[in-house]
């Protein structure tokens, strides 16, 4: 891409954030308009993508939230020491923790992605019967 | 919703009334960063609670933001998908993508948008690093030009052309015989 087109499509890409049509803009530019069309329709497309989390998942995630935030109001701060060594390894079945706090959908739960937070879930589940599994 | 600061104050005696509305505020904005950079909606749904979890260990920790919420979430957010790509890399894992969740269309048109969107995801993970932080942050963290340059530290005229050479290679990626874009 030139200089020249390049600074056509920030002038371009401006005028969609301003929320223009595309063929409104590039009438604008009738020579480069070809060559405009379908970075704009990139950007028009990336816009459109479809990026909503499920309602259940928002529901789930503040539960787990707010009840980790419960937990913390009623337990003393644990040091970040003893939290590495209880960190548990990728694939500990700490993941099922993880699996709760993400409504229990965690498809990846056994190659635990928080495996070095999973240790935080753990206290949870002590702490809490409700958390046992 | 309340001035921030007096947010935050309240989130550091882990209110609930205070954690739930800056749940309800950035867990949207923060799954759509996210589910754009990892291209997986159950990953992104992990991430993004492992983002929250985070503020609170840093309430906790009295490490929490003190001026800007909005800004100290979105750095997190940032280090726990970095972190996922780290850790993915580590146990050869390779994302799947899924479809996401569909229109009201036909069921032709509904295949053929699941498979442009599938592509422009594809397409998206081949953009730098750089880039690809960019793009989310613009079209999925919904961020503007000037936020977008004071979170990245650059001026808002880099941002632009940052954004306008993104979408250009993304458009390549896309389109591999477009005429000199």
């Amino acid at each position: 891409m030139n200089d020249r087109l390049e600074i056509l499509l920030i002038e371009c890409l401006d005028a969609l954030e301003q929320g223009e049509p595309v063929e409104q803009i590039l009438a604008r530019y009738p020579q480069e308009a070809s060559q405009l069309r379908p970075m704009l329709e990139t950007a028009v497309a990336l816009s459109q993508l479809n990026l909503q989390p499920s309602r259940a998942a928002q529901l789930n995630a503040k539960k787990a939230f707010l009840d980790y935030a419960a937990s913390l109001r009623s337990t003393p701060p644990i040091s970040s020491h003893r939290l590495g060594r209880m960190a548990p390894s990728a694939g500990s079945p700490d993941g099922r923790f993880c699996s709760r706090a993400a409504g229990g959908r965690h498809r990846l739960a056994r190659q635990c992605l928080f495996a070095g937070r999973c240790a935080v879930w753990r206290q949870i589940a002590l702490g809490r019967s409700r958390y046992a599994i | 919703m309340e001035d921030e600061l007096t947010l935050l104050h309240r989130a550091r005696s882990l209110e609930p009334e205070a954690l739930a509305e800056i749940h309800d505020t950035y867990y949207v904005p923060i799954y759509r960063y996210v589910v754009m950079r990892v291209s997986n909606h159950e990953t992104a749904e992990d991430l993004s609670s492992e983002v929250f979890i985070r503020l609170l260990q840093a309430l906790r920790d009295k490490s929490a933001p003190q001026n800007t919420l909005r800004g100290w979430l979105f750095a997190v957010a940032t280090r726990v998908v970095n972190d996922h790509f780290r850790q993915s890399y580590r146990m050869h894992h390779t994302e799947l993508d899924e479809s996401l969740p569909g229109s009201e269309d036909s069921p032709e048109r509904a295949l053929e948008g699941r498979l442009e969107k599938e592509s422009l995801r594809h397409a998206l993970r081949e953009l730098t690093e750089e880039q690809q932080h960019v793009l989310a942050l613009r079209f999925g963290y919904d961020l503007p030009i000037k936020e977008v340059a004071q979170t990245m530290g650059k001026s808002e005229g880099s941002i632009k052309m940052l954004q306008a050479r993104a979408v250009a290679m993304l458009t390549r990626k896309l389109h591999p015989g477009a005429a000199n874009t």
